[in-house]
């Protein structure tokens, strides 16, 4: 999926080929010279392919011969003045039968129609031939004017098809061809993008951004940093998600950011069977360890430790988005007492460490004089990641070795995604119905299963679901409010947020989505559902 | 986009011929539009998910259908209009039973019930001697579950055999002489290639269009193989071993053709006059065939998007096409079988359209092809075999088709639902329920393949022969027991329920002859007694018994074929045995938000006494409070064994019954312990000073001044060090300054040794005490270079006797890529021994855990 574009295939051979009226069908010119005769290429056994039936004709063929592709257009203009009453032609180009012919296809296939109408205009191909073969009365046709060799045409394409993938060869005053070739991408469609996903730019968006951008691309790109989440991004440029998710998949399909997800102290992490490339591949473990050590002078792992803040973990996990919308200013959107938030005074500085993250391919100076981390090092603690425990318990057993070796742990986990060292491993909260304490809610919980069992689409459950619930908080009316006030003690989720946050389980949703829906922390999150009803959590 | 997709954009397929009288197009399918087949293939993919789920309810109809094809076939009148009513009213049955909601389809349902049982009964009475028959056509109906979930009608004749019916219905039918636009007299055209491109891969598009296949014509002196033979010996002479032992078998199921087509003869009262006449020209049309046909081209057409050609027109041709050419090619050099089918295909359609008053009858051109496809159908195999061919690889299975009499193959484009690695499943969607693991199936079916390649093919029954054919016969000679993978060492998980696949394995083998084979004998016993916790090698006894032979790696070989036959035909999975002791982890490729809630219910209905399916999974995923403990206590060390979720002892076998489940569905893989061998630094230093005592070293002198040198070096920049580690990169990680020095005075005692990155250049000082966790890692202990292999030695030899052995056994599986728990099965080790052998060398084994 992610190779690298690596050029286009060499053309092996153009040849051009006509049906003479009275030879029948032929080679006329090839390039390079005699290249048919030197790779052994037979063209009676081709030729009905070359110069084929009329139904065949302005079409796009391929055939496969021998080791070779023949891609062409095949072109048959009638018309009474010719000898037969008509006249065929086909540019016919050889690549070598494992090659990609994809991206010269429209090329040859443009080239084929414009000396078809060249043709049925001003007969510029029979005339080439400087024969009167071709024509009914060919002693009246005028030869004079035709300047046009079809040779050096052919060789012009070749030599600047293969050298530069583009030409520019005029064939009159008013005439040229116009080729440029253009990798072929697979269509974007099938990217599923959700509002958790996190674009991470691979290339330096700022030198390819151009003032003919969608405004909607213009006003986001500032925000793909890696650490946002689209969610995020669209709230911080003011954007729709929808649109959000529209440019983020323009930029995937050019191969501009990849998909990564949220960080955060509570993610689990564990070894892909690609681990071994960082023992295999000497770039990968080098390119860690240049991209995984903190700048000279930082002080984020001198920081405390959240455990050690009195109001423990509470909000730890939250450190990258609050870091990122500290820098944003775009505080209400998360609550940031965490201890981490502290670090806003050194906000400054991960900011610089977080944009040189998102041109990542270019190396930025060896720090002079700084210790890098050892790959044994690195290793070793991707290797200690696991199903078992978050990243914030991984934090804590291996304090002494990050902070030795300063290291970041934010780029030391994206490095591992990027790489596929390492992979999320996601959680999925799932509820079952028979768990709920709340009678009110076990009996709204049992609608629910009806519901999906029964392949109702979401929308009419959701109407359902709405009606139900409002009975029900009319019924029971007190209940309703302990249980609310339960929920609601620091946070009131609002009507709208309970939709999404029951819809978000009935779809089994990930963490993060619900998290990015609610525009809450994972731990909120947790305690709300563990309000509703007991739930499983399901890391996979 | 969709590369992981079972799609594959077939059309269709023809078979041209050319005689003497130039070439012509003999049979085609199906006559439909190329819009209709496309939307047919992806609706097949979208209802694919569903399969399981509905396949049950609509089993019921799957028979109706059936009947109700039996009773149009027969039904004298035949009249079209009258077939297409008892069409609507399956397709209404379908539909209520795979989604079931609303009323008005209950009682279209209901409706049709009341059709069907006295259909049956006369079902019961037409087939009444043709036992044979009948059990082909409940399997016949088997399969075709998942056709009946895409909504479209299955009619199956009396041969056990089936077509799409809806490619006859007058919107999507197409006029028989085009072919997909084309008239087939110019398609014949150009699939009759000139010689130089025949006996080749044949691939010619025009615009979307592409047309596939491998044009077999005769050569110069007339004879349709010999010019390959060179290239070709092994395939044909497998295919040749196989034609002998078959023989016998043939005529067997030849005797059982004969009964079967009386009762075609039967059920058509009006066209047996025909058969006879046919049986009398036959004689005489075949022979002008046989002599004046000097081509066949069984041509494939598909119409791939632009991104997935060479991928879609690759795999067709290598999984379908090659196949079924080269074996037709082998047959006509035998017995001219696909002259004498073109003729009887001929024939009969002319037959049709002169005397058929069905053909009369019939309104529509649509209708009228529709009796020209019966009856060609009917009367020739080759005709049958492309269509199922067609239709199966419509739905992404497997096609088992019946070669003229004698010999079944199987012919299927693989799914690809196995990763090695964790695809991006965001970016490209995949199959539901695909397994993540690093025991992939397809590299048995591969390397089975591959190795049949230079010996007779008994093993190669995954790619075209039954295994009915070709497990007898087979010489003994075998390079598997030198082979570390072997398949005998694995346990297989059924896919499906036990009975589920014994009833498909009959479908298979087509005819009751062929399943009472001793072969097919074997392979039920072993489907009956196979459990996913036993080595396959355990079962070698049920050969043994049903063979009386002495074990012997014949009897290996057939266990062998055995087990591939079952992955080939999707109904196992290889996998390691499985074992409360093993750690299975919850797989990242599931997709809860698409597969949980039907797996919900599917699970409580297999398991109705446990608790729910999202237990199991959270318990396998380390659990919450897994987590917990180890935040506070750290009582169980992750990652632990599945035991730990067992309850109690009673428990244990439901337990792994579960597992089973979860692992088939998917949910869950294996969580396998990998391990490389490290080398630190106090090992190297020993190993160091031996050689020094043994006199290699010139001196202190020199490593001194090493030291210096690189003391030296150590502020070089990182730029340099990429050189570096360019250079060095072949084995190790090079880590330390150390390593490198001791390269360096090791290249004056081992000059070949390649190791010696002599511009190892180094930024850590290499007599800091903070580096003492840096080492070297041994990534192929088998390909160790002197240096190495002395390290290696250094970390056991102060270990007792016992470990060193164990070591010793183990040491080439320390690749990192040879799971832990298969090797202490191929080595025959203990999880006892293995424990040991990790505790007392914990400094030098670096484990890692992933799937």
């Amino acid at each position: 999926m992610n190779t690298q574009f690596e050029g286009f295939e060499p053309i092996h051979t153009i040849f051009f080929s006509i049906f003479h009226p009275t030879e029948g069908s032929k080679v006329c010119y090839q390039f390079p010279p005699e290249n048919l005769q030197a790779y052994n290429i037979n063209f009676d056994s081709i030729k009905n392919f070359v110069i084929p039936k009329p139904q065949l004709c302005h079409r796009l063929l391929t055939l496969e011969y021998k080791n070779y592709r023949l891609v062409s257009y095949p072109v048959n203009v009638s018309s009474s003045s010719y000898a037969r009453n008509f006249f065929s032609f086909n540019f016919v180009f050889i690549f070598s039968y494992d090659c990609q012919t994809l991206p010269y296809e429209p090329a040859i296939e443009r080239l084929g129609k414009m000396f078809k109408t060249l043709e049925e205009q001003s007969q510029i191909l029979s005339k080439s031939q400087r024969t009167s073969a071709f024509f009914k009365d060919g002693e009246d046709v005028d030869f004079v004017d035709t300047k046009f060799s079809i040779q050096d045409l052919l060789m012009r394409l070749y030599q600047d098809l293969n050298n530069y993938s583009e030409c520019l060869i005029p064939i009159d005053e008013g005439n040229e061809i116009n080729i440029k070739i253009f990798p072929v991408l697979k269509p974007p469609t099938s990217v599923q993008i959700s509002i958790e996903d996190v674009p991470l730019s691979i290339v330096n968006l700022d030198k390819i951004v151009d003032l003919n951008w969608d405004p909607t691309m213009l006003s986001i790109l500032p925000f793909i940093d890696g650490v946002n989440s689209i969610t995020n991004i669209s709230h911080l440029s003011d954007s729709d998600p929808n649109l959000v998710i529209e440019c983020i998949k323009h930029l995937i399909y050019y191969n501009c950011v990849i998909i990564t997800d949220i960080f955060q102290f509570s993610n689990i992490y564990a070894p892909s069977s690609l681990i071994n490339n960082f023992l295999r591949d000497p770039m990968i473990a080098f390119n860690c360890q240049s991209y995984v050590v903190l700048p000279p002078g930082s002080k984020i792992n001198d920081l405390p430790l959240a455990s050690e803040q009195d109001d423990e973990i509470n909000n730890s996990d939250m450190t990258q988005k609050a870091l990122s919308s500290s820098r944003s200013s775009f505080s209400s959107y998360f609550s940031h007492k965490s201890a981490y938030a502290r670090v806003s005074e050194t906000a400054h500085h991960h900011q610089s460490t977080s944009t040189l993250s998102s041109s990542e391919g270019q190396q930025d100076n060896p720090r002079q004089g700084q210790v890098l981390p050892s790959k044994c090092t690195l290793f070793d603690l991707y290797r200690s990641l696991n199903y078992g425990c978050t990243v914030e318990a991984w934090y804590k057993q291996n304090f002494s070795t990050i902070k030795e070796n300063h290291i970041d742990v934010r780029k030391f986990i994206k490095f591992g995604v990027i790489n596929k060292i390492i992979y999320r491993v996601h959680q999925y909260p799932i509820m079952e119905h028979k768990t709920f304490k709340s009678p009110l809610l076990s009996d709204r919980q049992n609608d629910k299963i009806v519901l999906s069992t029964s392949d109702i689409k979401f929308d009419v459950g959701d109407r359902i679901l709405n009606s139900i619930y409002n009975k029900l908080s009319k019924v029971t009316f007190d209940r309703d409010k302990k249980l609310e006030s339960k929920i609601g003690n620091s946070r009131n989720l609002g009507e709208s947020e309970k939709n999404i946050l029951f819809n978000a389980l009935e779809r089994h949703e990930s963490f993060d989505r619900i998290c990015s829906k609610l525009g809450k922390s994972k731990n909120e999150v947790e305690s709300i559902i563990s309000e509703i009803g007991e739930y499983m959590t399901i890391n996979s | 986009m969709d590369e992981f997709l079972p799609i594959s954009y077939l059309l269709g397929v023809h078979l041209t011929i050319s005689t003497h009288s130039g070439p012509q197009i003999v049979y085609s399918y199906p006559p439909s539009s190329s819009e209709y087949i496309l939307s047919l293939q992806n609706v097949s993919y979208k209802f694919a998910k569903r399969k399981d789920q509905a396949s049950k309810s609509t089993r019921k109809v799957k028979e109706n259908a059936s009947v109700i094809s039996t009773d149009s076939d027969s039904s004298f009148s035949s009249s079209s209009s009258g077939l297409s009513g008892s069409e609507m009213s399956t397709d209404y049955a379908d539909e209520s039973f795979s989604s079931d909601e609303g009323n008005d389809e209950e009682i279209t349902h209901d409706m049709s019930n009341l059709g069907i049982s006295t259909d049956k009964l006369f079902r019961l009475f037409t087939n009444e001697n043709g036992n044979a028959d009948e059990s082909d056509n409940s399997d016949e109906i088997d399969n075709s579950d998942l056709e009946l979930d895409i909504k479209s009608k299955l009619f199956s004749d009396e041969d056990g055999f089936e077509f799409n019916e809806t490619f006859f219905d007058e919107e999507n039918y197409r006029d028989y002489n085009k072919l997909f636009g084309f008239d087939s007299e110019f398609v014949a055209e150009f699939c009759c290639p000139d010689r130089e491109l025949c006996n080749s891969r044949f691939e010619f598009t025009v615009d979307d269009l592409c047309f596939l296949g491998l044009p077999i014509r005769r050569d110069a002196s007339g004879y349709w193989r010999k010019s390959k033979r060179k290239k070709h010996t092994s395939k044909k002479s497998s295919s040749l071993s196989h034609a002998k032992v078959t023989r016998s078998s043939s005529n067997r199921s030849e005797s059982s053709k004969r009964t079967q087509s009386s009762n075609t003869a039967k059920a058509y009262p009006n066209s047996n006059s025909d058969v006879e006449q046919e049986n009398n020209e036959e004689s005489l049309d075949k022979d002008d065939l046989e002599r004046n046909m000097n081509m066949f081209h069984i041509c494939f057409v598909l119409n791939p998007p632009l991104t997935e050609y060479n991928k879609r027109a690759d795999d067709l041709y290598q999984y379908i096409v090659a196949r079924l050419s080269i074996l037709l090619r082998y047959f006509q050099a035998k017995n001219n079988y696909v002259s004498k089918e073109c003729s009887i295909i001929l024939k009969e359609r002319e037959n049709v359209v002169k005397y058929s008053k069905s053909y009369e009858s019939a309104l529509t051109p649509a209708a009228k092809a529709k009796c020209v496809y019966e009856r060609i159908l009917s009367k020739s195999s080759l005709a049958r075999m492309l269509t199922k061919c067609v239709d199966k690889l419509h739905k992404n299975e497997i096609a088992s088709i019946k070669v003229g009499d004698d010999k079944i193959i199987s012919l299927q484009i693989p799914v690809k639902n196995e990763f090695e690695h964790l695809p991006n499943f965001k970016q490209n969607a995949i199959l539901p329920n695909s397994y993540l693991t690093s025991i992939l199936n397809k590299k048995f079916l591969e390397k089975a393949s591959f190795s049949s390649a230079p010996h007779s093919s008994s093993r190669k029954l995954h790619s075209s022969i039954t295994l009915g054919n070709s497990l007898i016969l087979h010489d003994g000679d075998d390079d598997y027991d030198n082979e570390d993978d072997d398949i005998l060492n694995y346990a297989l998980l059924l896919l499906d329920d036990v009975n589920n696949i014994l009833r498909t394995l009959e479908t298979t083998t087509m005819n009751s002859t062929e399943s009472n084979d001793i072969n097919m004998i074997i392979l039920r016993h072993l489907i009956k007694h196979i459990q996913p916790t036993v080595p396959l090698n355990s079962y070698h006894y049920i050969i043994t018994d049903a063979l009386d032979l002495e074990p012997s790696t014949v009897t290996y070989d057939i266990l062998r074929s055995c087990a591939l036959h079952l992955i080939y035909w999707r109904h196992a999975r290889v996998i390691i045995p499985m074992s409360s002791k093993f750690t299975y982890v919850v797989s990242p490729i599931i997709s809860l938000e698409k597969m949980y809630n039907v797996d919900k219910v599917q699970f409580k209905k297999r398991f109705p006494s446990l608790p729910t399916l999202s237990y199991f999974l959270s318990k396998l995923s380390g659990g919450k409070s897994s987590i917990n403990t180890s935040k506070d206590g750290d009582d169980i060390k992750w990652p632990y064994s599945f035991n730990n979720i067992i309850p109690s002892r009673e428990h244990k076998g439901i337990y792994l019954d579960v597992l089973s489940w979860l692992i088939r569905r998917g949910y869950v893989t294996q969580l396998l312990t990998f391990v490389y061998i490290r080398i630190d630094k106090r090992i190297k230093i020993a190993v160091d000073e031996d050689l020094e005592r043994e006199g290699y070293r010139r001196g202190k002198m020199q490593k001194l001044q090493m030291r210096k040198i690189n003391k030296s070096n150590r502020s070089t920049k990182i730029g340099d060090n990429q050189i570096a580690q360019k250079v060095d990169h072949r084995t190790n990680i090079e880590n330390d300054n150390l390593a490198a020095a001791t390269d360096k005075s090791n290249l004056e005692i081992n000059k070949n040794d390649p190791i010696t990155g002599s511009t190892e250049d180094i930024h850590f000082e290499f007599d800091d005490p903070e580096m003492r966790q840096d080492y070297t890692i041994i990534l192929e202990p088998e390909r160790a270079t002197a240096i190495e292999k002395r390290w290696i030695h250094k970390c056991v030899s102060e270990q007792p006797p016992d470990i060193k052995n164990t070591f010793n056994k183990l040491l080439k599986y320390f690749n990192g890529r040879a799971p832990m728990e298969l090797a202490t099965l191929q080595e025959g080790i203990s999880r006892h021994e293995l424990k040991r052998l990790f505790a007392s060398l914990d400094k030098h084994l670096v484990e890692l855990h992933h799937w």
